[in-house]
Order: structure tokens, then sequence, then C-alpha cells
């Protein structure tokens, strides 16, 4: 006890102003970095503020009883954790959203309770789950902006942390001894602005290693782990009806459907586009390959309002002289099978294009058909990057 | 040198089961970033690996003479560090008796000397010897925890620490010679001088006074100090802790025996045969800091050091006084039944106050 108060009482290992700031950092980096992606934009200053402010917190109180302060981020971690379930409950197909808010309450939560210099590496650690979850969000070179003051910061903290531990461990063997404290006052470990020379050189360094360690790390793509290697439990009882039930299609009714967001969409012969939502022109998905592979997809060509439905079932493929890895573009080209004078066939918000035109670009196969009765074919084509635009 | 031992440290472990992870969901999710990620992870590992291997080269060790200390207080080891090379985060560690301490150095110039004492609470009462130093490097970043040793001699000698006690063990006092005071003046008559100013009255001479009209004073002879045979039962067999607190009772004697102008043997009788010490404080502290209980038992002892305690006044401290019958004032832990009895503070009192 006497040990752990003289370590209290000396500043001991809660960590020095300068770790605090510089983790503080890294942590808004990383939340700046995943909140960048537009499915948690909402929650990007309020939870840097809040993630700011729990650091400003937790130095303040860093040497008082935080029990009752603990109680609330209890509670508040049972709140986030509530609201992850019903989250989860409403989509179970869909988690990573959900859980990503989850850990950014969690963060933010823990910054209010940081005493010891081992709590900030803990906030360092998080903030690497939080960068990961960016990076896997990221489609394009930007997170470049976040990684690069991400990578120095987080050097800074463990340049700041690793000489800290080592004066923990110096002052530690003796303060047990009952002889008064050494003559000369625990000096710090580092100067001021020192570590951050140090970190700059290491960073140089480290980002040529990971260079090097990046071109040669193996892309096993047949390596894929998608699913638990076991099957969660699913309660068959009377829904066992020997058929796919779909929650998005139920069955009677008048035909009148509304969106519905647990429902599904696979391969069938017809779609309702109402019960997808409103239909525009944002690209919802890219597909990148790092092979050559057969695709197939689906292509409505006939609209039978009101439902909205379309018959035609075609198959794409990605043409054999592609790059691997790069991004390509499948394009469609409708054919009418009967004469039908005055029949055209345009994405729902272009103007018209003529029928043997490619799709201007990768988007959603939907249009808007004048002449309904009539067959249309649809032809899969595939289209290369030129070279400038190959990513 | 020794080869030097490579160990991750937690944050390392973190950043290695992280990398791991990582590395699957990059494999799954085919996210460039995330393997960037990865890649900066593992850069993290080797470069950390890398900086903690260096920071145990280059760097040579001298340990000093390490000053005495006291049981509770604090042994400063001095190292003197000296390294070809700008070093950082060096870290320095010693164990003594199952303590251990470390010094930390920010950073160790290159060409340059620096001395930093390793600090660590004393062990309990005795004299060790330091075989090796422990260089530790954390690298830069901490990733790793490479640890070197290195050859180190030096002596530790921990003192039992003592305190001022209010009467020395009664037979002092009692028998062998009343206990005398600090100031006591003489009392046999060394000659005659003439009168000073100040001298007391009742020194004065008449006799020769009148016989030489003026005014002559007795001159007394200061006497020998008396001395205090102050033996420490070392028998074999007795657990080391016994042997420290009867340790700590006989420095507290000691102590106060010279304080009050006494002069103190110690005697003991261990695995060589009989041994004295006789002289200043420190060296009597010293001696009963190498104690061992490697001696025979205090009835033996005693008769083997009978002719070291003839015109002494002795005082036994045993830890183990059994049904010993001698004539000799025996001190002994609180509640085995003799007159004088000592704390596991070394406070020595009289069992019947």
């Amino acid at each position: 006890m006497r040990r752990f108060l003289t370590r209290i009482r000396r500043g001991g290992d809660e960590g020095s102003p300068a770790l605090r700031v510089w983790t503080a950092l890294t942590v808004l980096v990383s939340v700046f970095a995943i909140t960048a992606h537009e499915d948690f934009g909402a929650l990007r200053f309020s939870i840097a503020g809040l993630v700011a402010l729990g650091f400003l917190f937790s130095w303040i109180r860093r040497r008082r009883n935080n029990t009752w302060v603990k109680l609330l981020l209890t509670a508040g971690c049972l709140w986030a954790a509530w609201v992850f379930l019903q989250a989860l409950s409403q989509d179970p197909y869909h988690t990573s959203i959900p859980l990503t808010i989850f850990l950014l309450w969690l963060q933010t939560l823990h910054s209010f309770d940081l005493p010891r210099r081992r709590d900030l590496l803990f906030s360092v650690l998080t903030s690497v789950v939080l960068m990961a979850v960016a990076a896997a969000f990221t489609v394009d070179m930007a997170f470049g902006a976040f990684f690069l003051p991400y990578a120095l910061a987080a050097c800074v903290t463990l340049v700041y942390n690793t000489a800290e531990a080592g004066m923990a461990a110096a002052a530690g063997g003796g303060s047990a001894a009952s002889d008064p404290a050494p003559a000369a006052p625990p000096r710090p470990a580092l100067q001021r602005g020192e570590a951050v020379p140090i970190a700059a050189a290491l960073l140089g360094a480290l980002l040529a290693v990971a260079g090097l360690v990046f071109l040669f790390t193996p892309r096993l793509s047949g390596l894929f782990i998608t699913t638990l290697p076991f099957t969660p439990t699913i309660s068959i009882g009377e829904r066992l009806q020997g058929g796919i039930i779909n929650p998005a299609y139920p069955q009677g009714g008048d035909g009148t459907q509304v969106f519905n967001p647990n429902g599904y969409f696979g391969f069938g012969p017809n779609v309702d586009l109402r019960v997808r939502g409103r239909l525009n022109d944002r690209v919802v998905m890219r597909v990148r390959t790092t092979e050559r592979r057969n695709w197939r997809g689906l292509v409505f060509d006939v609209y039978t309002a009101p439902a909205g439905a379309s018959t035609t079932t075609a198959s794409g493929c990605i043409p054999p002289r592609c790059r691997r890895s790069s991004w390509y573009t499948a394009a469609m080209t409708f054919t009418p099978t009967a004469a039908a004078p005055g029949a055209w066939c345009r994405p729902s918000t272009s103007s018209r294009i003529s029928p043997t035109s490619p799709l201007p670009s990768p988007g959603p196969s939907r249009f808007t058909c004048r002449e309904t009765t009539s067959t249309w074919t649809a032809t899969p084509t595939c289209a290369c990057p030129s070279p400038s635009t190959a990513g | 040198m020794r080869t030097p031992s490579l160990r991750p440290t937690p944050e390392g472990l973190a950043c290695l089961v992280l990398a791991g992870f990582l590395f699957l969901l990059a494999t799954n999710l085919m996210a460039g970033w995330l393997f960037f990620l990865v890649a900066f992870l593992v850069a993290l590992l080797l470069v950390g690996g890398v900086t903690a291997l260096r920071g145990v080269r280059h760097l040579r060790v001298e340990v000093g003479p390490v000053p005495p200390t006291v049981e509770g207080g604090m042994v400063a080891i001095p190292v003197l560090v000296h390294s070809s090379r700008t070093l950082r985060f060096v870290r320095l560690a010693a164990v003594v008796g199952g303590q251990r301490g470390e010094t930390f150095l920010p950073v160790v110039e290159r060409g340059t000397k620096r001395q930093s004492p390793v600090r660590l609470a004393a062990p309990a009462r005795g004299v060790y010897a330091l075989g090796e130093l422990r260089l530790i490097s954390p690298g830069l970043i901490g990733m790793f925890r490479v640890e070197r040793r290195l050859p180190a001699r030096a002596e530790v000698v921990v003192r039992p620490r003592y305190q001022m006690l209010a009467d020395l063990p009664g037979g002092v006092s009692n028998n062998g010679g009343a206990e005398v005071p600090q100031h006591r003046r003489g009392t046999e008559l060394f000659g005659i001088r003439e009168y000073l100013p100040g001298d007391p009255a009742r020194h004065i001479h008449w006799r020769s006074s009148a016989r030489h009209r003026r005014l002559l004073v007795k001159e007394f002879e200061e006497p020998a100090a008396p001395i205090l045979a102050l033996v420490v039962d070392a028998e074999r067999g007795q657990p080391p802790a016994d042997l420290d607190v009867a340790a700590r009772a006989a420095a507290s004697i000691a102590w106060t025996a010279l304080q009050r102008g006494w002069q103190v043997t110690l005697l003991w009788c261990g695995a060589d045969g009989p041994a004295t010490v006789r002289g200043d404080w420190e060296q009597l502290w010293d001696a009963l800091a190498r104690l061992r209980a490697d001696g025979p038992p205090l009835s033996q002892a005693l008769g083997r050091l009978a002719a070291h305690l003839r015109e002494t006044v002795p005082v036994v401290v045993s830890s183990r006084p059994g049904s010993l019958r001698l004539p000799v004032v025996l001190v002994a832990p609180a509640g085995s039944a003799t007159a004088w009895e000592y704390d596991r503070d070394g406070a020595v009192r009289c069992a019947a106050s």
C-alpha cells in the first residue's frame, strides 16, 4: 500500500500530460478516419468532442475517487449495448454499422476513465481497431490523409509510453524502502518536444518497412472465412413450409407492398420495385475482383405497372483481357425481340439512350421502358477500363 | 556478455495478435488499406525488435563499491555506463537478496560516461554478492524487451537496524559494576597541581596548600572505560530471521553502551572458532551484518569464549536461550522467561518492568 501511495504521490504511472495529449490525438484521428464514412458522419463531431472532453475530464480526476464516474460509465456502456442489440435485432444480416457505432461509443465512454498509463494504452489499442474498420470501409486513397497523421501520433505516443514505462520501473524498485526518497526529484523521461523528432525519424523507417511488408504480403484470396464454423440456431417450428419465405413478400393480400428493411432479394423471376425503397441513381456497390471469374447478374427488362417487374435473366463476365484488381464496367445492350414502334429503354433518371448504347457507368440495372408489353433481350457486354481510369 | 533474450512486451503481443486478426480480415475483405495497416503493425514489431536489440549493444557497464546499508533502507549500487553509440531508454536492473531495483537512462550519449545508481530496497541483514547486472532495452517503441546479463562483482552489506535503549541490561548496572555515567570523573588520585579558576573547592588539598602557601588542588585519574563483552549466540540451525532479530538487539545494546562511554567487544563462536571484534561502532556494526548461524550451541560457545570474558561485563544475546544456567546477563526474545528481553525491532527492556 505504501508503495502504491508513494507512486500516486509522485505522479507514479499515471502518464504524463504529453502522453495524454498524444494519446488523445491518436484516438481523435481514428475517430475522424472512421466518421469520414458517410454512415457515421452524423457522429463525427459529437464523438470527437466527447472524446476530447473525456480525456480532459480523466486528467482532472485521475487521482480522485471515481466510483460515481465508473457507475455512470457502466450505465453508458449498457445503454450502448442495448442500442447495438436493438439495431442487430432489426437487421441481423448487416452488423458492421451498428457494431462500429457500438465501438465508437465504447471508446468515447472509456475516454472518461483514464487514470493510469495502462488505460491510455487500451485507448490506443482501440484506436487501431477503429482505424482497421475505417480501412475496411474506405474505397479510395483519401484514407491516407488520416493514416499518416495517425501513424505519427501513434509513434509519438509509443515513444512517450516507452520512456515513461522505464521511469516507472526505476521509481518502483526502491520505493518500498523506508529511507527518504532519492535526493534528486524524478526528472521527466523526455524533454519537451524531444519525442516528436524521434517519432518522425521512426515513422520514416516504419513506413519504409511497412511498404516492403505490404509488397510481399500474400493476398490469399482463397482463404475466405466468411461464416462462422457453426450454424446459428434458427427457429423453424411452424415456419417450415418447404419453401423460401421472404418477409418482403408476404403471402396473400392485394399485392400492394411497402418498403421492408428486413427483406432480402436473391435471384428470382420478378422483383417488386416498391419494396426496395426509393429508386435513384446513387452508386450502391462497386465490385472489384482479383481474378477472372464468372459473375451472374439479374436484368429485368419487362416493366409491368404498377408492380413493376421484368423477366430476362442474363449473365455477365469479366473479359479475359482485363487486368486483375481493377474496376470494370459491365454494360448491357437491350434489343427488343419484336418490332415495337417507338419502344425505348433508358435508365430511370437519365436521358434517352439508343438501344445499342452501353450504360455509361456501373450502377443499378433499372430502366424505365415505354413499351411494357414487349419482350427485351439483354445482351451482357463487358468493357475494360481505360488505362487512365484503371484502379 | 551473454546472449540477449528477446521477449515481446504486452504491447508487442497485442500488436502481434491484432496484426494476425486484421490479416484474416483483410484477406476476407481484400481491402488494400487494411493490408497496409497490417503491414504497418508488422513494421512496428520489426522496427521495435531491431531498436531493442540495438539498445543492448555498444554499452559497457562498471559497478563501483556499494556503500553498506541498513535493514529497511535502500541499497544504491553505483553503475558507470559508457556507450560507443547514442542509445535511448536504457534500463539497468539488479537483484540482491530477492529484491529487484532498476535505474533508467533516457539517453546515453555517444562516447560519454554516465553514472546512475541502481536503487533497490535493502533485503534482510547479511552480506550479498552481486553477480550480474541486467541490461534491459525496450527499444524506442516498447514492442520487445531485450535483456542481456552483464557480469558484475560487488558486495552488498546490509547491517541490522538498531535503536537507542533507555537502559542497558540489568546485570551491567547491578552486578558487573554500576552503570557508568557518561561524564563520570575518576576516583584514583593522580597528583596535585595549582588551583585554576573554576576548580571545585572540595578538590583543594588543604594540607599541601598550607605547606606551599598557595592553593593546590587534587587531580584525579580518569578510569579506564569498562568493557562490555557482547556475546551473540550463532548456533547453527536457528532460523535466519531469529538471528537477524538477535543481531538487532545486539546492535542496540552496543550502540547504547558506546554512547554511554563503555568499550564494547563483540564475540561469537562460529564455524571457524571464537571470533572477536573490538573497535568503533562501524566495525561492530559491520561484524553484526556478517554474522552467520554456523556455530556450536551457546553453552559450548561460552566455554570457548571464557578467556575473552575475563575482566569484562558479559551480556549474552541469544534467540534460543533454552535452559542455560550461567552467570551472565542473558537477553532473549520476548516471552522466553528471561530477565531481559528484546523484540523484533531490536528494543531491549527488562521483562519485570
